[in-house]
Formats: structure tokens, C-alpha cells, sequence
């Protein structure tokens, strides 16, 4: 009997590679790579996986690329300009969706589309709010999807992927400089559930679906049973050799919590008009750009006007006030993240393991970017 | 907060042209010049008339062109075009008699350099090269500490970095994907960066390889590591061990091992430096970046651009060929000539 062959779409990308990786190992069907460019496709060729160069933007090459496959996985999006994204994700979606017809398409959203701070009142499964431009792109994605499914005939599962944690990925680099900042404190000493999943457990999702009849569906993917950011901390502090992250106390954590809720609770008129206000008190030391709220309102704004041009002058000026003498903006900060509630909606059922499944992989990873000789030495062996 | 470099005394506005108008030109280039007040831009060119008229419209810069002969006169030039594009380009911008600032690296080969060099010399014009790490604040104090030999004397040095260019958005027709135009891979598109490093805190007046070895694909090069040393001014020699790899994760910064300890500096500036002293108990000391909102990169972009306009109006003391990085570019050239390379193809 012949085995399925699944393609990953973006699989020089932190989950693509690590998926092909995996799948590549699996005897119950083969798994190859489609890359948009040389140097993506060398990161996946120089693990001896099989990869293919295609315009992932270009129905007619996409479906050229996957005539032979039976399933594709897309863990890619498109990131440019606000102004450019939206017609991308466009161009994309329907090179996907024509490459998929009559096939099953796996998609990989996120629980950003829930927005930074997931919050029970203000958060809904089928129509959720994100609250940041990647957020948008991942939402917009899933609804062209899902219109476009109808179409070409395909089956699309969707997934929203939590905030995905391992060697090799950004959270986990996240965590680390986190468990290395002076001052850093874990709000409720990290009791919340973390909306977190490990990246052993996201393929054992993933694999779960590629084997199980194909579903249109939306469905959440953390861990199983889901963790606390305690034990997340933990595993990333082990696995570096440092002690335990500290704890935020209670009555702080509190009314952090509080105010992150208000804040989310709140209309973007509220925020706007605040913000404004931040703004005022401080000039004329600071001006516009640097009001945290800025950014995301112009992006908002931009992915709306798409105006190229608009776009490009606005950059102009934002940069020019930039570099005359602004302050970086202040980083709005990943707090949170940690605050946040569990996802709405159902998720997917699969069988999960432990975190401490990745620790090894971690360190491994942890030693190769922390430590300029040992890691070198062991990695080339010609030294 | 002001950025933290002094602009020139001397206010005479410097007209500037650009050639070149991709992504690092939009984003970085342009927002730092645009903020030097006594610069002003004439004109962008670019071989797409459209790219080049959108970025004038953008910048509100007066001309876009297509072709650089079409271009009025200017005091210098940005030339910001693909590394293997632009020995052509810089003989035309020196007959025009206008001093140039490239990108990095300066020049696709060390006799490209060396004959680059000896052009604007001959006709007397100042020459720089976009290596902006060297004005990171944290790339700075490491040279002061490696100078004032606080930690001994310089043992070895191993850099490191992974070449995490930005894939997303590129497809066949970047220039990225065309080993020619870009040089052929990472060593020269972020090696250059790291090596050139390794040089300025350090001091070095020479480099030579013993051992170089490269992965290539497709005609790329995407990981090249080498060992062999620098020679420092007081003629001692230091070992140094190299690896830029565009394929698997590696420790991004530079280590410099002295008698009594060692400095670590990051790739990334928001990450500053580390101390390591060698005692009983190794004791490792942060040395953090004043003032944090300092740090970004287009700081860096606009010091370069400061010191390189200084350079045009008092051109005594500029050294050519440590500013445009000579002996980065023998590096390179050196690794090109002692490579054990290794091809790999996968079926697909």
C-alpha cells in the first residue's frame, strides 16, 4: 500500500523544520519540504530531508510543486508591510487552496488571533479580536481558507497553535533571556495554564490529524493536559542549569491582572483617547511615535487603507523622528501573556506528553547558542 | 533622549545621492540621513525607475533615476546595490569626483578591494564601508577593555554567528538568491559583519587562514568555518577559530579568551557584554548598555553616516583600508582559496 506523502509549506520556519524533522522519521508516511527560496530550502537540504523550491504565491507553480502529494501542511505566512500583507495573504491563500483541491490542507494559525491578552469576557472562539498584526494576518488566513475551501473542494483543518515552546524556537529564546533578566517575577508564581505547547507535542497533534479522517474544522492546540507557565519556566531554568524564576507576589499579580483587564475590556476608542493622553503629558519631549499604541494603530489602519504609497511616506516620517532622537519604543511587554486565561473553544484531543519530554533538546540547544567554544568544538568536527 | 553621537561641528550641508534603493536603504540609510540635519538628499537611483520614484515620493527627495550617468552632481554617494555590482558602479561615482559609502562588504574579492581603493585614491576622494557593528556601544567597550589590556593580553578568539537572513517575503529573484550579485553566501553577506568585528576590537593588522572548510548548495555557500589567527600591531599572534552557518544554530557572538579572563560580545546589541574572570570561582559580570533605548540599530546607521561625513570634511587620519575593511575582505579571499568544500544535493 502505498504510504501518503505530506508536503510542509514553510519548512525552513521554526515548527516547518522541525515537523519535516519528525515526519521524515516516520515510517507511516513520507514528508517533504517546499521552500520558497534557496537559502530556506539549504537549511532543510543540509539535514539530508528532501525540499523543493516553488513561489508559494504562485497557484501554478504551488500545484506543479504538490501535484504528487496527498496532504499539504502549511505552517507559512506571508510578513510584509500591513499595506502588502493583506494582498499576499490573498495571493496565498488561493495558490494553497488551488494546490490543495480534492486534497486535506492542515493549517497552522494561532492562538494570537485571541489577541496578546486572552481574556474571558472579551474573548470568542468563532469571532475573536486579535490585537496585533500578526494576530490580523493569522485570522485573515483561516477566513480566506475557509471561503476558499468551499471552492476547491478541500478539506481544511485548522489549528491554532499555542505559544510553541522548544530547541530551536523563539518562545523558548523568549524564556531564557526572561529566566536570565534581573528582575524579572512570574505573576501567581506561575500557577495560570499557559496556552503553551511543546513542540514534541505539536507534531504529536499534527500527526494526529494527517491520520485521522480530515475535518473541516477550527480547533485550539496546546498542550495535553495543558501546562502552567511554572512548569514551562521550570523546564527552561533546568535545562540551563539556573535556579527556579522568582515569583510575582499575590497582591501585585493582582492588580496586574486588574488592569490588563480593564485595559482589554476597553474599545479602541478608550485606548486611543488614553493613549492620547500619554502622549500630551509628555510633550514636548516625546511626540506620537513614541506612544506604545501607535504602531499597532497605524499598522491596523494601513492593512486597512492599503495604500502602498501611504504606507511607504508614513514609514518615512515615523523613522526619520525615529532617528532624530527618539527613545526606542518602550517594549509593551510580554506580561500579558502570562496573565492570560485558557483559549476558548474546543481543542484538539491527542495524546500528550510531559514537557520534560524536550528538556534534552533544549539543552542540547541552550549549550550550542550560550557557549562560544564547547559548542563549536563539538559541532565541527574538523576542529 | 538624543542618539549619542555628536554631529560635526561644521555645518555645510553635504548633498547626497543614493544608488540603490532596497530594503536596508528604505528602513535604515534613509532615516539616519534624513535626521542629520546638514545632509541633504539630491536623489535616489535605482535600476527600477519605479522602486526609485516610490522612495523619492516617500522621502520627499527631489529626483529618482534610473541610470547613474543621468544622476546631477553630488558631494557622495550611498551605494547600496548588491556586493558583486558594484565595482562598475564605483568607477563611475569616482569619475564623477563624488566620494562613496557602500554597503558591506566593500568588494566581492580582495583585488576588487585593493583596486577600488586605488581609484579613489587617485582621484583623491574619501571611501567607507557600512560595517555598522563597529559602532555599537557594546563593540565599542570591548575594544577599550581588549586595549586596555585590563583582562591580559589576548589569548584566542572564536566567533561565531548563525546567518538568520531574513528568508521571509524572498523568492528566486532576490539578489540573495543569485551567488554572483551576492557574493555566494553567508561568509560574505554575515561573516563579513562578524569578522570585521573581530578586527575592530581587537586590532588586528592581519589575518591568515590555516583551515577553512564550506558547505554549499545550489551554488550557495550557506556555512563556512575556519581556524588560523590575527597578527595584532605588537606583532603577537592570536588564535582565532571562525564559523558563520546559515543551517544550524551556533553561539552568536564573538569570545575574546585573554590571560585573566574572557569578554563575550553578543550579536545583539540589546544583549551588551559579558565579562568572565578567571579565579578559583569563575565570576561572570554583565555589563549592561546605559541607556537601553539607545540601542537600536539605526543608532548605529546614523554614527557610521556621522563618521563618514567628519571623514569628507577633515579627511586627515582616515585610514581607507581599515574603514572599508581590507583585511576582512583578505579573510574572506583567504577562505575562498583554502576551502574544503562540500556540495550537497538532496532528491527531492
Amino acid at each position: 500500500m502505498k504510504i501518503p506523502t505530506v508536503g510542509i509549506v514553510g519548512a525552513a520556519g521554526q515548527v516547518g523544520s522541525a515537523l519535516l524533522r519528525s515526519l521524515n522519521n516516520d515510517r507511516e508516511l513520507a514528508a517533504v519540504g517546499i521552500c520558497r527560496n534557496n537559502l530556506s530550502a539549504a537549511r532543510v537540504a543540509c539535514q539530508g530531508l528532501r525540499v523543493r523550491i516553488a513561489r508559494t504565491d504562485d497557484a501554478v507553480q504551488l500545484t506543479e510543486a504538490t501535484r504528487d502529494l496527498d496532504i499539504l501542511v502549511n505552517c507559512a505566512l506571508p510578513q510584509y508591510g500591513p499595506s502588502r500583507t493583506c494582498a499576499a495573504n490573498q495571493r496565498f491563500a488561493e495558490s494553497l487552496a488551488a494546490a490543495c483541491a480534492g486534497k486535506h490542507l492542515v493549517h497552522l494559525s494561532s492562538v494570537a488571533v485571541y489577541g496578546t491578552f486572552i481574556s474571558d469576557r472579551k474573548v470568542f472562539f468563532d469571532n475573536p479580536k486579535p490585537d496585533s498584526l500578526y494576530g490580523r494576518q493569522k485570522l485573515q488566513m483561516e477566513r480566506l481558507l475557509r471561503t476558499l475551501a468551499k471552492k476547491h473542494s478541500m478539506k481544511c483543518t485548522i489549528l491554532r497553535l499555542g505559544h510553541v515552546y522548544g530547541a530551536e524556537l523563539r518562545w523558548s529564546e523568549i524564556l531564557f533571556d526572561l529566566i536570565r533578566k534581573d528582575g524579572f517575577r512570574l505573576p501567581f508564581d506561575g500557577e495560570l495554564l499557559s496556552n503553551a505547547i511543546g513542540i514534541t507535542n505539536l507534531i504529536a497533534g499534527i500527526r494526529k490529524v494527517l491520520f485521522t479522517e480530515p475535518l473541516e474544522i477550527t480547533l485550539n492546540l496546546t498542550d495535553a493536559p495543558q501546562t502552567s507557565w511554572r512548569d514551562i519556566f521550570d523546564l527552561h531554568s533546568h535545562s540551563t542549569g539556573s535556579p527556579a524564576v522568582e515569583s510575582l507576589n499575590t497582591s501585585e499579580s493582582e492588580w496586574r491582572f486588574r488592569e490588563l483587564k480593564k485595559w482589554a475590556e476597553s474599545g479602541m476608542t478608550a485606548r486611543v483617547a488614553r493613549e492620547t493622553c500619554v502622549w500630551g503629558r509628555h510633550l514636548p519631549a516625546s511626540f506620537i511615535a513614541s506612544v506604545p499604541a501607535f504602531r499597532p494603530m497605524l499598522q491596523w489602519a494601513l492593512e486597512r487603507i492599503r495604500s502602498e504609497k501611504l504606507e511607504a511616506k508614513l514609514w518615512a516620517v515615523y523613522h526619520k523622528r525615529f532617528a532624530s532622537g527618539m527613545e526606542a519604543n518602550p517594549d509593551p511587554g510580554i506580561l500579558p501573556v502570562f496573565l492570560s486565561e485558557p483559549v476558548p473553544g474546543p481543542c484538539l484531543s491527542y495524546e500528550g506528553s510531559s514537557p520534560a519530554v524536550d528538556l534534552g533538546a533544549l539543552q542540547d540547544w541552550h549549550d550550542a547558542i550560550s557557549a562560544p567554544q564547547a559548542s563549536m568544538c563539538g559541532a565541527i568536527p574538523q576542529w | 533622549m538624543g542618539i549619542v553621537a555628536h554631529e560635526p561641528k561644521d555645518v555645510r550641508e553635504v548633498s547626497i545621492g543614493v544608488i540603490g534603493c532596497g530594503g536596508v536603504v528604505e528602513s535604515l540609510h534613509l532615516p539616519a540621513l534624513a535626521s542629520i540635519s546638514e545632509v541633504k538628499i539630491r536623489w535616489v537611483c535605482d535600476s527600477s525607475a519605479d522602486r526609485a520614484r516610490s522612495l523619492a515620493r516617500a522621502w520627499g527627495v527631489g529626483q529618482a533615476f534610473e541610470q547613474i550617468d543621468d544622476c546631477s552632481d553630488v558631494d557622495a554617494v550611498l551605494v547600496a546595490t548588491p556586493v558583486g555590482t558594484r565595482q562598475a558602479i564605483l568607477a563611475k561615482t569616482t569619475e564623477r569626483g563624488w566620494h562613496a559609502f557602500c554597503e558591506k562588504p566593500f568588494a566581492i574579492s580582495a583585488n576588487e578591494h585593493r583596486h577600488m581603493l586605488e581609484c579613489g585614491a587617485r582621484y583623491g576622494l574619501i571611501l567607507g564601508a557600512g560595517y555598522m557593528r563597529r559602532h555599537h556601544w557594546a563593540v565599542k567597550q570591548a575594544r577599550d577593555m581588549m586595549r586596555s589590556k585590563v583582562l591580559g593580553s589576548l589569548r584566542e578568539i572564536t566567533a561565531s554567528e548563525s546567518a538568520q537572513l531574513e528568508r521571509t517575503g524572498l523568492d528566486l529573484s532576490s539578489y540573495r538568491n543569485n551567488a554572483r550579485a551576492s557574493g555566494g553566501g553567508v561568509l560574505v553577506e554575515t561573516g563579513c559583519h562578524l569578522f570585521d568585528e573581530v578586527v575592530f576590537v581587537s586590532d588586528a593588522i592581519r589575518a591568515d587562514v590555516r583551515t577553512c572548510a564550506q558547505q554549499v548548495w545550489n551554488d550557495y555557500e550557506v556555512e563556512t568555518t575556519a581556524t588560523g589567527c590575527i597578527a595584532l600591531g605588537s606583532g603577537e599572534q592570536v588564535a582565532l577559530k571562525f564559523a558563520v552557518s546559515g543551517t544550524r544554530p551556533v553561539f552568536a557572538g564573538i569570545a575574546f579568551r585573554c590571560e585573566w579572563g574572557e569578554v563575550r560580545l553578543r550579536i545583539d546589541p540589546a544583549k551588551g557584554l559579558e565579562v568572565f574572570l578567571k579565579q578559583a570561582h569563575p565570576y561572570r559580570l554583565e555589563v549592561p548598555h546605559p541607556r537601553p533605548g539607545q540601542q537600536h540599530v539605526l543608532a548605529a546607521f546614523r554614527c557610521e553616516w556621522l563618521h563618514f561625513l567628519e571623514a569628507i570634511r577633515t579627511p586627515r587620519g582616515w585610514d581607507v583600508s581599515r574603514e572599508t575593511g581590507l583585511i576582512t575582505s583578505d579573510f574572506i579571499a583567504q577562505c575562498g582559496e583554502m576551502a574544503k568544500v562540500s556540495r550537497f544535493a538532496v532528491p527531492v
